[in-house]
């Protein structure tokens, strides 16, 4: 790739990539880390993207999905997930320690990876199936349905918050 | 809850944007080459080396400049009390303006001195005496760098009755 067309694809891209990775893993310098990453490949030698198979966006949604997952999983093998205060918290206590925005982010983080992934391409990315089942590497009913199930565990979890939002109307 | 008050929640999630230092980074990372590449361009450089050292030491007459019509073989000897004697010295010389110039020696006996004294060989063919000769030649006019010379030849002459002195006797040429 010619250096024009990098920087055109980093301005086109670095942001939505910034936000999947933030949202992904929760963590400014980390999602920094992986969208450097990411760009970065593209300038190795030897670098997998092709143009002619694969779109850029796939292609690099597809590279920091893998970069935050394997972020993620060091995480959890180095115990700094922490699952204990997780599960200690719920809804109810949240409202009254946190800002809709921020419980509506535990939230989200607090749905398995398969899921999570599925439902930030589809509902903040606004991917069709077809490509978020491109960048997973899974089949788009099956897309269908973590989408289904994720969007199904957020409303049991965000239930007490539809008051709210009914009073704001 | 409903789809749509659904997705109304999950937008209150608003994200920070992408810190400045991200594109500064990339942007170093277009410009600064990969490290990779950098081992790369090292061991090739590394590899050039070893190869010229090598062929130096095949062929020490490669990297003069001069032209050297004949090379001299020569070997020192040194002799017991008894009369037996042994080769202490090997060397390889061509005559420059009746200046004898050392391409290579060798210690028969003494491995590592041998191995020291075809580093400094290699240095002194390759470095020393290109930058000696260009230096002269911009800054001493023709008058000097023949009074030069004649010191050289001197000096050589000096370091021949202080080899003879010491026991070593010089027989060749060889070839």
């Amino acid at each position: 790739m010619d250096r024009a067309a990098f920087l055109q694809t980093f301005e086109e891209y670095h942001q939505p990539l910034f936000r999947f990775a933030y949202r992904l893993t929760g963590s400014v310098a980390d999602a920094e880390d992986v969208v450097q990453e990411c760009f970065l490949e593209l300038l190795r030698p030897g670098c997998a993207y092709d143009p002619e198979r694969t779109a850029a966006r796939t292609y690099l949604f597809g590279v920091v999905r893998n970069q935050s997952l394997k972020l993620l999983a060091k995480r959890d093998i180095g115990g700094e997930h922490d699952a204990e205060a997780d599960e200690k918290s719920s809804p109810e206590h949240e409202l009254l320690t946190a800002e809709c925005g921020d419980v509506v982010a535990r939230a989200v983080l607090r749905l398995p990876e398969t899921q999570r992934e599925v439902l930030l391409l589809a509902h903040y990315e606004q991917m069709a199936l077809a490509e978020i089942a491109g960048i997973v590497g899974i089949e788009i009913t099956a897309v269908k349905s973590r989408l289904q199930r994720a969007r199904s565990a957020l409303k049991g979890m965000l239930a007490a918050y539809a008051p709210e939002l009914e009073g704001r109307k | 809850m409903t789809d749509t008050e659904l997705d109304e929640l999950l937008d209150r999630w608003v994200v920070p944007v992408a810190p400045l230092s991200l594109r500064a980074n990339v942007r170093a990372g277009l410009i600064t080459p990969r490290p990779r590449r950098r081992r790369l361009a090292i061991w090739a450089l590394a590899g050039v080396a070893a190869a010229l050292l090598i062929a130096v030491q095949a062929f020490p007459q490669m990297l003069t400049t001069a032209r050297i019509p004949y090379l001299v073989e020569s070997e020192f000897f040194a002799y017991a009390e008894d009369g037996s004697a042994s080769v202490q010295l090997r060397t390889t010389s061509y005559d420059r303006d009746g200046r004898e110039v050392f391409l290579s020696k060798s210690f028969p006996a003494e491995s590592l001195r041998t191995m020291a004294a075809r580093v400094l060989d290699f240095g002194n063919t390759a470095f020393l005496r290109p930058i000696q000769e260009l230096t002269l030649l911009l800054v001493a006019s023709p008058e000097q760098i023949q009074k030069v010379k004649e010191l050289a030849r001197l000096a050589d002459c000096r370091v021949e009755t202080a080899r003879a002195a010491g026991g070593l006797s010089e027989i060749g040429p060889l070839c």
